[in-house]
């Protein structure tokens, strides 16, 4: 089974930016890097849409989704997303080779027709080799929802223990310590222990400088590759054979 | 999920079939989709529409139902469609409509018998039978997925969008149901993964306010289990149930034992409770007629 490799990022945050440069244009720098960035809100009492335009903005730079969601919800939020953007991917990648066979995409296949292609699709997303860093939001306003967001995280990775494919969280905190912008809570790992144990240290406090956090989340994403050697998709073999369609 | 305009009145136009289904009520939303009433503008059919901008789940979920249809709780299958309303693509299914209450307002209403309760598991736990046989695991069973059909007099599962191959990853779920979150296993669907959302229900529906939902802590429900009163052999097999120590197979058939040694409890018994027991078991198949058997088996006997 060929496995694709998915990097993402996952922007938490409960406000606007307010630090550090522009969230947006961050979040194009890592789609041209093949990272997409989804976001995700969380709701609280009171905020507006105002508020949460940004968040839109985020995800729409970084070709990813964006969700709102309330704190005892995050952690579906969570896993919604980060499997929404496995199943994109995957259909982009054979969206466009469907089209140098049948000129058109899935769509122009009928339904009843459909399911083998589907059904293929589903077990690309299955064994897909995903890097998904989450970049958490750990301002003053954060405080009442680090507990929930941290369970959430947890709840993620619990999610990942089922799948077949290698998936590794890595989770970025902003602000940092000492005036830095941000902290690399945890690198890459499928340990949910070891994640456990940092996270407990989390503490919210501080301004919120998103942008930081997306570009840090990039290089992290990017070291990744110098570890372990990737199959460019593009120059490989295609996923897609005519006898499939 | 993102629905745009799309609500009630609105008329979807089928891209491939050409047919027109105009939306008159909100049955349910879930995940994947919301599911509206609607009526064929043609023959003026009243169907239940299921629609999503999610092609894929929509996609693996009519297969399934397709390829299931001889399981008579399942609803029949109609058309899949695509159809396009304010330029947004969307993804639909057609099938029968089915009038009745879900389990959860049934039991609102006028509560389950014992004897019913095992006996809709037992149903439900033969149907898992045979998709597991395939290769496939039912995965979101919950009570707002079962349906009491009026008119047929059957019980119905309705939702198949959680569906899952042997080995893959879980994507669907409830939290109640779902071992994971009870740190019960892992969200990979196999046989115990339904065992235990099957376990799960029974469990429920017997003993109200028994599952301790606000820290799902597995050994805190089986202490619970563990001091409830009630026959030895219910406790033992709900208990291996949860463990998931038992095979999925051999649970089905404990469960029946069970069931055909139940007394109706004499609180709960009624006339027409007799009724709606007999009814809702009937599957035009062997189970039907043991459940009769059962039941009359049992009524004789009293005299």
């Amino acid at each position: 089974m060929k496995s694709i490799e998915i990097k993402q990022i996952i922007v938490v945050t409960d406000g606007k930016s307010n630090a550090g440069g522009s969230p947006i244009t961050a979040a194009k720098e890592a789609l041209r890097s093949n990272i997409i960035v989804n976001a995700i809100g969380i709701l609280d009492h009171g905020e507006n849409e105002e508020h949460f335009r940004e968040i839109n903005d985020i995800a729409n730079a970084g070709g990813g989704n964006w969700e709102y969601t309330s704190v005892s919800n995050l952690g579906y939020s969570m896993m919604a997303v980060t499997q929404k953007t496995v199943n994109n991917t995957i259909h982009s990648i054979v969206g466009n080779q469907l089209k140098k066979i049948i000129r058109g995409g899935i769509e122009d296949i009928s339904p009843d027709k459909r399911g083998k292609i589907i059904r293929y699709i589903d077990e690309l997303g299955e064994y897909a080799m995903v890097r998904c860093c989450i970049v958490i939001d750990c301002s003053g306003s954060m405080m009442n929802k680090m507990s929930i967001a941290k369970q959430s995280i947890l709840e993620l990775m619990n999610s990942t223990k089922g799948r077949n494919g290698d998936w590794k969280v890595a989770v970025i905190g902003f602000p940092g310590e000492s005036g830095m912008l941000t902290k690399v809570i945890h690198p890459f790992t499928d340990d949910i222990k070891a994640i456990k144990s940092r996270l407990f240290e989390l503490k919210a406090g501080g301004t919120t400088p998103t942008a930081a956090a997306i570009i840090h989340a990039i290089h992290l994403l990017e070291c990744e590759d110098e570890v372990e050697i990737q199959e460019v998709i593009a120059n490989t073999e295609p996923l897609i054979k005519k006898h499939m369609v | 999920m993102i629905i745009k305009n799309i609500s009630i009145g609105t008329v979807i136009d089928g891209k491939w079939l050409k047919h027109k289904y105009k939306l008159l009520e909100l049955l349910g939303k879930g995940g994947i989709g919301r599911v509206y009433k609607a009526m064929n503008l043609e023959n003026k059919g009243v169907y239940a529409v299921k629609i999503t901008d999610d092609i894929q789940s929509i996609t693996k979920e009519s297969d399934v139902l397709k390829q299931f249809q001889s399981i008579e709780s399942f609803p029949r299958f109609i058309e899949a469609d695509d159809c396009i309303v304010d330029n947004n693509k969307y993804y639909y299914i057609v099938m029968e409509y089915i009038e009745g209450q879900n389990l959860n307002e049934t039991l609102r209403d006028c509560g389950l018998s014992d004897k019913e309760i095992l006996g809709i598991g037992l149903i439900i736990g033969r149907t898992l039978q045979i998709l597991h046989k395939e290769g496939l695991v039912f995965g979101d069973l919950k009570l707002e997925n079962l349906m009491l059909d009026k008119k047929n007099k059957i019980l119905r599962i309705i939702d198949l969008g959680g569906v899952t191959p042997i080995g893959h990853c879980v994507n669907e779920f409830t939290q109640q149901y779902d071992r994971a979150s009870w740190n019960a296993g892992i969200r990979k669907a196999d046989q115990q993964y339904d065992l235990f959302s099957l376990n799960m229900l029974i469990t429920n529906l017997l003993f109200k306010n028994i599952v301790p939902l606000k820290d799902y802590d597995i050994e805190k429900l089986l202490n619970k289990i563990s001091e409830k009163e009630m026959p030895a052999k219910l406790k033992t097999v709900i208990t291996c149930g949860f463990r998931q120590v038992i095979l999925f197979d051999h649970y089905v058939y404990q469960l029946e034992n069970i069931y055909n040694k139940y007394e109706y409890s004499a609180k709960l018994y009624s006339k027409t409770r007799l009724n709606t027991a007999i009814n809702y078991l009937m599957v035009g198949s062997v189970l039907g007629f043991m459940a009769l058997l059962a039941v009359y088996g049992e009524k004789i006997s009293n005299f």
